[in-house]
Formats: structure tokens, sequence, C-alpha cells
């Protein structure tokens, strides 16, 4: 069996000959940052000689992790990332991403912040705000795309692999050039101008969708999606408002993505929002991740019999307690624990519940790989 | 006075009606009412009530943030008839040096504000030097420290013996609090107090002023 046809069955809700992995994709890899970090990780492998890291701003993450990782974890999926124009470095040491409406970081310890003081949008008060704004990112620019196709190709008919790819969200970047704040403040008392800004996002978005998919939809076996709706202990907003004011551009997303693919659509929805999980699988979803065990109403348990049946997660390995502070061996059978839960029947792929932060001990991420290994053959033994 | 006034602004805040607080607030104030009764039994109130219904999960954040920014320009409002007053005392917050997550943080720094406190709010990645000299400058009661990642929040221990270092960590009360902490990481660290929630903060922020 192909990675391919692995990862595609268990999306399926079939079981494969064992539960599906991934690791190094852009919201199930690792932060490069001391204490360890990639670099650490790289040393405990003895790899030396791997490529530059490729890093994402805002969470200093690795999105090129070396081959010899992947292979040695037995990762099913590779992800075709987009090209672009990067970020300018302004005079104040703060970074503009001129991918990203030119949102801007502020370099903070390991990570970076985008600080509502800063939002570009913050002030906006009307219409013509919103399209004076000089930043918004243009998709059609063939820098995005230029090569892409023949990648993709390649990846499809030379590779077994499950190939990813990302396009942008709505509310992220809502947050983002708006100021979070001013994000839940608008649905409250700015609905003219949150409809507004919301529709100008959807529609670059949808821009690149379909410049994007419209050369590579072919070849992709899963689109991803990444638009955080929940903090550890609940959603952002009511299911109410989520219906009101989320749903609909996130509906309008899937629509326009199913015009020029077939793939799966995974949604990357960080944090607490079991009372959304109805609405994610009737808007189009198959596949959520990243499943985060301690946050409040997530553990695999629950989701696995409710809504177990109806979508597939991917994720579900605890980055906040189990990664960083467990033994290897409590690392192992917290994954025997989680793929006895989730892995039945299918519908589970196996990576960390968000990217591993640099205080994991590599020995940990080690250990995690091999436990898939060991207990992800089936028929799984239920937990 | 009577109760129903009281009332129809703790009703404005839970609703999150931004100008109907403010003009009540304003009403109030010309009718004589003491600035005190307005914060204290009005937007206070109102703010209490939200945080209950928060932690209930019956509120979400537009709704938290909708009360807190009507009870932040009530507050503007308010605050020319104070005459220098400080209320219940001087809180001094912020999120750890490496950490750049604000909301709960800036959830916590409201509700003290509106629970009477004067909050000093450092924003985030604060190093921890300019905690402690801030703590100095502004002679604060209490330091509320948050931190959202587990890399981060052993930082807090490092504020706290920066505090002792300085010979002030008698005179200020540390709280502390964040998705990765809990009561037990408190206790280690040395901090007087833990807080899960916003409204949590406000209850034991009084606690330790009022003793």
């Amino acid at each position: 069996m192909t990675s391919r046809e692995r990862v595609l069955q268990a999306i399926e809700h079939k079981e494969p000959d064992r539960v599906p992995v991934d690791f190094g994709n852009r919201c199930w890899t690792m932060v490069n940052a001391p204490p360890y970090g990639y670099k650490a990780l790289c040393e405990y492998l003895d790899i030396s000689d791997y490529p530059e890291p490729q890093i994402v701003y805002l969470m200093n993450i690795v999105v090129n992790v070396d081959e010899r990782i992947l292979g040695k974890f037995n990762a099913d999926i590779r992800n075709l990332g987009s090209g672009g124009l990067g970020v300018e470095r302004l005079p104040d040491g703060t970074l503009r991403d001129l991918d990203n409406h030119g949102i801007i970081y502020k370099p903070a310890g390991p990570y970076f912040s985008v600080p509502d003081t800063l939002a570009p949008l913050r002030d906006a008060i009307s219409e013509r705000d919103i399209e004076e704004y000089q930043f918004w990112s243009d998709y059609t620019n063939p820098v995005y795309f230029e090569g892409k196709k023949e990648e993709a190709k390649h990846l499809h008919q030379h590779t077994d692999y499950a190939i990813s790819t990302w396009v942008p969200n709505v509310f992220h970047r809502y947050a983002f050039v708006r100021g979070f704040n001013n994000f839940m403040l608008d649905v409250r008392i700015n609905v003219n101008f949150f409809e507004a800004l919301a529709r100008r996002i959807l529609e670059t978005s949808k821009t690149f969708v379909q410049e994007f998919l419209g050369q590579v939809g072919e070849y992709i076996d899963i689109v991803c999606i990444g638009d955080d709706m929940g903090t550890q202990s609940q959603p952002f907003m009511s299911v109410e408002d989520f219906r009101k004011y989320v749903k609909p551009y996130w509906a309008e997303l899937i629509r326009e993505i199913k015009k020029y693919t077939e793939a799966k659509i995974l949604l990357h929805c960080c944090g607490s929002i079991y009372p959304l999980i109805n609405d994610i699988i009737e808007v189009g979803f198959d596949v959520l991740n990243p499943i985060q065990p301690l946050a409040y109403q997530m553990e695999p348990e629950r989701l696995k019999k409710d809504f177990g049946d109806r979508i597939s997660f991917l994720g579900g390995i605890d980055i906040q307690r189990l990664l960083p502070f467990g033994t290897p061996d409590e690392v192992k059978q917290g994954v025997r624990k989680v793929i006895g839960t989730l892995a039945l029947g299918g519908g589970y792929i196996l990576a960390p519940s968000h990217n591993i932060e640099p205080d994991t001990p590599p020995e940990n991420i080690v250990a995690m790989y091999e436990a898939a290994k060991e207990f992800g053959t089936y028929p799984i033994k239920r937990s | 006075m009577g109760e129903s006034e009281y009332k129809q602004i703790v009703e404005a805040v839970l609703v999150g009606d931004v100008e109907k607080t403010k003009a009540l607030t304003q009403e109030m104030l010309a009718k004589g009412i003491s600035p005190h009764d307005v914060i204290e039994n009005g937007l206070m109130e109102g703010m209490n009530l939200v945080g209950d219904k928060f932690e209930n999960r019956e509120y979400f954040l537009p709704d938290l943030l909708v009360a807190a920014e009507a009870v932040k320009r009530a507050t503007e409002i308010i605050k020319p008839h104070l005459k220098g007053e400080r209320g219940k005392g001087t809180v001094v917050i912020g999120t750890v040096s490496g950490d750049i997550h604000d909301l709960g943080k800036n959830l916590v720094a409201s509700t003290l504000e509106a629970s009477g406190f004067r909050v000093v709010d450092l924003g985030v990645d604060v190093p921890p030097e300019r905690f402690v000299n801030t703590v100095k400058k502004e002679k604060a009661n209490i330091l509320a420290i948050s931190a959202l990642i587990t890399t981060t929040m052993v930082g807090m221990r490092d504020i706290i013996e920066m505090l002792a270092k300085s010979g002030i960590r008698k005179k200020v009360k540390v709280m502390v609090g964040g998705a990765p902490l809990d009561e037990n990481f408190a206790k280690r660290i040395g901090a007087d107090r833990y807080a899960r929630t916003s409204r949590d903060a406000a209850r034991k922020a009084l606690e330790l002023v009022e003793g």
C-alpha cells in the first residue's frame, strides 16, 4: 500500500495497513529555536548535512524538514508550498509580510508577535479605508505559482506520498490586519465594516484558489486551510455567532476549492472548538486538525465518539505536557492510547497536536514516531 | 438613587451597549451620584455578571470584550471625577519575556480595571527587570504575570527571584496565570496566587489587597 492510498483510505474511514503519520508540515512541524528545536533533532539523529532550515515567520517553524527524518518517521504526506514575495524589513525592526496583506510581525523571543497595536487596519472605519489600503496581496502575481504545476505533477507522478497544500484563510488574516480585539468587537458593534473586510479578505483567498488550484488542483490530495476559532477553554464566539459571521465565508471558500480539485479538505482550527464541529462537518471539511487534547472538551475519546464517523482527525499527540515533559516511555504509552481511540475504523492520521515547541527533547519526538510504528498496525486494539 | 437606576447600567454593561453605558454614566454623575458608586454598583456589578457568564461559557469573547469596552469608555468619563483616588490599588501586569500572547492578559487587565484597580499594562514579551522596575516606580500592590507557552512560563520564577534580590518581594503580591500553568506550578515558583480565569484573577486580587 502506498502512502497516498494509506492517507486517503484513512480519511475515508477505512482501515489501511497501518495508521498514517505525518511530520514537517506547517502546523505539525517544529520550532527552530534552542534549547532543543530542529537543530537538536538533527544532531540526535546524526544528521549534520541538512539543508538550511526554511522558516515560516510568525511561529518560527521549519517547513523543509530533512527527507531522512521524514523517511525515518514514515511520514506519509509531502507538502507543496507556494512562492511569494517574502517579508520587508522595516526600520523599527518589525517585518511586513508582503504575502499576507502586509501584516506586521514583531520579533519576540523565539517567535514573532502580531501586536494589535501594529495591525495595519486597526483604525479603519469605512469600506473606503479597506479599498485604499495599499498592501493587499495580489495573488494573480506569477511569483506565487511559477514552476508549481511541474512540481505538483512530479510529486504526484513520481512519489507515492499524499500531496498537501495550503490556501489562505479568512479570519486569521482578519485578526491580523485588523487586530484580534477589534475582530471580536467588530462582530458586535461594527457589523457592516466586519462584512466588508471579511468579504475583501475572502475574495483575495478565492483569487489564490483560482490561480493556484487552477494549475495544481488535479495533483493535490489534501487542501489545508488554517483558520483558528478557539482558545484553550472555549471557541472565540458562540455557535450562533459562528454560524452568522464565519461559516458562510468558509462555505464560499470551500465551494471555490471544489471547482478546481477533488482533494480532501482539511481545517486547521486550534483550541477548544467542540461546539463548532457539527457545523465544520456540515460545511464540507473532511479532516480536522490539530486536536489539542488538553483543550476543553477536545479529548480524543469524546471527539471519536461524537464525530468520528463523519470527519477524520490529523494531530492529537499532546505538545503541551506529554511531549515536552513526559519520559520517552510515557510518550509511547500516550501515543498508544490515542491510536487505540482515534484510529479505530480509520479516520486518523497521527501527528503532534501542533508545532513541537523547542523545550521538547528529541528523544521524545523519536519515541512518538517509534510508537506510531509499534502500535499503529491494523487491526488496532481499542484503548 | 433607587436600585432600578443601577439595574439599568448593569444591564447596559451586560448586553454590551457601549453608548447606553456611557450615557447612563454621564446621567448618574450629573445627578450627583458618587463616581465610586457608579463604578462599584454599576460598572463592576455588570462586569462581574459578564465574567460569570464567560466562565460558564454562556458568553464568548465578543460579549466579554464589548462589555469591557463599555466599561472602559464609561471609566474614561468617570476618571476626571475620581480626584486622584487610587481605588483598590495598583496592579502591574504583563506577559513574560519571549511570550507574545496577550488575549488572556488583556482580559485580566480589563477585569481588574473594572474591579477598581489602577492597571499598568506593560504589554507582551516583557523583560524581568522591566517588571521589577515598574513595580518599584508605581509602588504596585500586585504584580500579575501571564505566560501561554511551556517554554516561557519558567521565566516567571526569574521575575520573582529578581523581586527578592531587589528587596521588594514582601511589598508586592504576585499573581500568575496562563493556559499551561496550574496551582502547583505557582506554588513551586513562589507566587502568591494562581488565577485560572480573568474573573478568578479579580476575586484573588481583591482578596490580596483586602487581606
